[in-house]
């Protein structure tokens, strides 16, 4: 997993459920509201009163307490399309200092009780309703009067105060409760998940091809001991099927090379005829068959850490060439060897070799009679075989490089391991088999394997 | 020479003891790492052929405790386990050598003549005395260089006594080396063999005579003049 989307993280989806619950909280608030105060009209008089003499006793700040109040025309707007206003201002001695009626309005004209506070009447008239009432305010300390009228009809009028209600009481806790959760967020949950994002990085960092690599353990959390343990036991499990399959492939060695070896030596004691010639080849046949499928298997369980042996690549190249001259000459081809000064690597020297004897060898059986094959070390960490043959077609390049594969003319004989076997060794050492076309005709075999290879533990 | 083939499998058992006969070896069998090690105390092998996977117990364990062993015969390791980590361990804990199954018969004759050459002392490709020579690698007996052919038994007889030439080689270990296991071996069947290869030298003319150390054993020396007529 290398795309790391934020909208696929934990944190994110951890956001996102908090969101949902102060969503939903929001919503309860909200519904809990319009209930409360769809059941009790009265605390929304109240509160339509109380929030229109506030408004007007805002307003009066701007002027001297003793002067006439002038209306500003803010306050003469009506609340509503439909909705007649009137309100009176008291001061302490009973005086009016402000006075608006935009209707028909009865008001009461008489200063109220120095002792009332709040005070709110209904009257309901037809579909009409009118409210009233008082309410003390103090404008820069010296106490006010304010007595509303209002008549209208309807919810329209109350709308404003409804959404004051909401906005104070239902947004603001919701959006604090959402901030504080997404703070939390932040700072909490991203630091706990933190050690889980180490973990990953650690896990990440484990070498796949290599089973006996081990997730270091965290002390963290319970959660994350146990998750670098199962990845360890998946890891060991893994170890454990590949030690398999090596053990499988001893054994089947055991199975096959003994009856092999019982079947070559009774093979001998037939007459000496054409059957027993033939009988012998395809022994030898299966023989070589059987060593190719472990080799195979072997290349596939190979496994070059950092601290492999040095191989000398141009030494391992001279053997090679040196012991396959004898099987050139009786086919009656050459072979001629150059070294170019390849480097030291890491890496398993007798699977090296065997790369390079698989890829010889092929080249052996495809340049024709009385030509010769060149092998060349270097420059670099790298084998050049090329022969005089017809070539490897661009269409199968790919193909010899598969198991079992073998081109339309059957001409080597073989199982179609050879190349396969050599693509598994030199892939094992970090590096790639090539195929191209020689400059003057012939297939080249190209062999790159890595200066510094090897897996880190 | 005289050989012990450790092969659990009794069919490959004994097609390849029959091919090491051919090449000339004495061949013993054994078919459990338990028997191998009676064998190896009471018997005088020159080389072990060992297979590693034994039905009881590890052959690499037998050949560490081999090895632990005063005057312990070289121990060639056939096996099917090819891997070099599997050769580097057998290697490693003391066999001499390594095939792997299935391996031509010449070769594997040609690994256990090379590895007796190296703890066999004198034992050479080519072992000559007087005007007798005995070519190890095809057993070819040759007097004043003409071929002299000898029954197996007989060249088996001249090959002990021409290594150790000059020397005494006792009766008994004489019918230890030259006769397997399975043999029923006649109170006068060393004494029968010698008499005949002692025929057959002199048809032959050679420069050497077989002489009887009488209770002991027997020995081939050069002819002197004062050997002319002491032979019969």
């Amino acid at each position: 997993m290398k795309d790391r989307r934020f909208s696929q993280t934990l944190l994110f989806k951890m956001s996102l459920r908090m969101g949902v619950v102060a969503a939903i909280f929001f919503a309860i608030q909200l519904g809990a509201v319009v209930w409360m105060y769809a059941h009790r009209p009265n605390e929304l008089d109240q509160l339509l009163v109380s929030a229109e003499t506030h408004r007007i006793a805002s307003e009066l700040r701007q002027t001297s307490p003793d002067a006439e109040f002038s209306v500003p025309p803010d306050l003469k707007r009506p609340l509503s399309g439909n909705t007649k206003r009137a309100f009176v201002i008291h001061d302490h001695r009973g005086r009016v200092v402000g006075r608006y009626n935009d209707g028909d309005l009865r008001v009461a004209d008489t200063p109220p009780s120095s002792f009332v506070k709040i005070r709110t009447q209904r009257e309901t008239l037809n579909d009409q309703f009118l409210l009233s009432g008082t309410r003390r305010v103090t404008v820069d300390g010296h106490p006010l009067w304010v007595s509303v009228a209002i008549l209208g009809q309807g919810f329209d009028p109350f709308i404003p105060v409804i959404f004051n209600e909401i906005r104070v009481h239902v947004l603001f806790p919701v959006v604090l409760i959402t901030l504080l959760f997404l703070l939390f967020n932040y700072g909490v949950v991203k630091r706990t998940l933190k050690p889980l994002n180490d973990t990953i990085e650690t896990v990440n960092k484990v070498d796949p091809t290599d089973p006996s690599a081990r997730v270091p353990s965290s002390s963290y959390s319970w959660e994350l001991r146990a998750l670098t343990e199962s990845t360890n036991h998946m890891l060991e499990r893994v170890q454990r099927s590949m030690h398999m399959l090596r053990d499988f492939s001893g054994n089947v060695a055991h199975e096959l090379r003994t009856p092999l070896a019982i079947m070559l030596l009774t093979i001998r004691k037939l007459p000496d005829d054409q059957f027993r010639e033939s009988l012998h080849r395809d022994a030898l046949g299966m023989r070589r068959l059987v060593e190719q499928l472990l080799d195979l298997s072997q290349a596939e369980s190979l496994n070059i850490q950092r601290d492999a042996a040095r191989v000398n690549l141009g030494q391992v190249a001279q053997t090679v060439v040196g012991e396959l001259v004898p099987l050139a000459l009786s086919r009656q081809r050459f072979i001629n060897y150059s070294d170019e000064g390849a480097p030291e690597i890491r890496g398993h020297e007798e699977a090296i070799a065997r790369a390079l004897r698989n890829v010889v060898e092929n080249a052996l059986v495809y340049t024709p009679v009385d030509t010769g094959i060149e092998v060349t070390s270097g420059p670099g960490p790298s084998y050049e075989v090329r022969d005089h043959g017809p070539g490897i077609p661009q269409a199968s390049r790919h193909r010899v490089r598969e198991r079992f594969y073998r081109g339309t003319d059957e001409k080597s004989g073989g199982a179609g391991l050879g190349l396969a076997i050599a693509t598994t060794i030199v892939e094992a050492h970090g590096g790639r088999l090539e195929i191209e076309d020689a400059a003057d005709g012939g297939a080249l075999v190209r062999l790159t394997f890595v200066a510094q290879y090897g897996k880190t533990l | 020479m005289k050989l012990l083939l450790v092969e659990d499998n009794r069919r490959l058992a004994f097609l390849l003891a029959d091919a090491l006969r051919e090449e000339g070896f004495t061949v013993d069998r054994a078919e459990t790492l338990r028997a191998t090690s009676e064998l190896c105390g009471t018997q005088p092998y020159d080389l072990l052929l060992l297979d590693l996977g034994m039905p009881d117990g590890d052959g690499l364990d037998f050949v560490r405790k081999h090895r632990r062993r005063e005057a312990a015969c070289p121990i060639l390791v056939i096996t099917a386990r090819g891997a070099l980590d599997d050769r580097v361990a057998g290697l490693d804990v003391g066999a001499d050598d390594y095939m792997v199954k299935p391996f031509e018969i010449p070769e594997l004759a040609a690994r256990c003549r090379a590895l007796l050459r190296r703890s066999v002392p004198g034992y050479l490709p080519n072992l000559s005395f007087a005007n007798v020579t005995f070519e190890v690698s095809n057993r070819e007996v040759r007097v004043a260089d003409q071929p002299v052919s000898l029954a197996p038994r007989e060249l088996d007889l001249l090959e002990r006594l021409i290594l150790r030439a000059g020397h005494v080689v006792p009766k008994a270990r004489l019918e230890q080396v030259l006769y397997t296991l399975s043999e029923e071996v006649s109170p006068n069947a060393v004494e029968a063999s010698v008499s005949r290869l002692r025929k057959r030298l002199r048809q032959a003319g050679a420069a050497v005579v077989l002489h009887t150390a009488h209770g002991i054993g027997y020995a081939l020396v050069a002819k002197t003049s004062k050997h002319e007529d002491v032979s019969t």
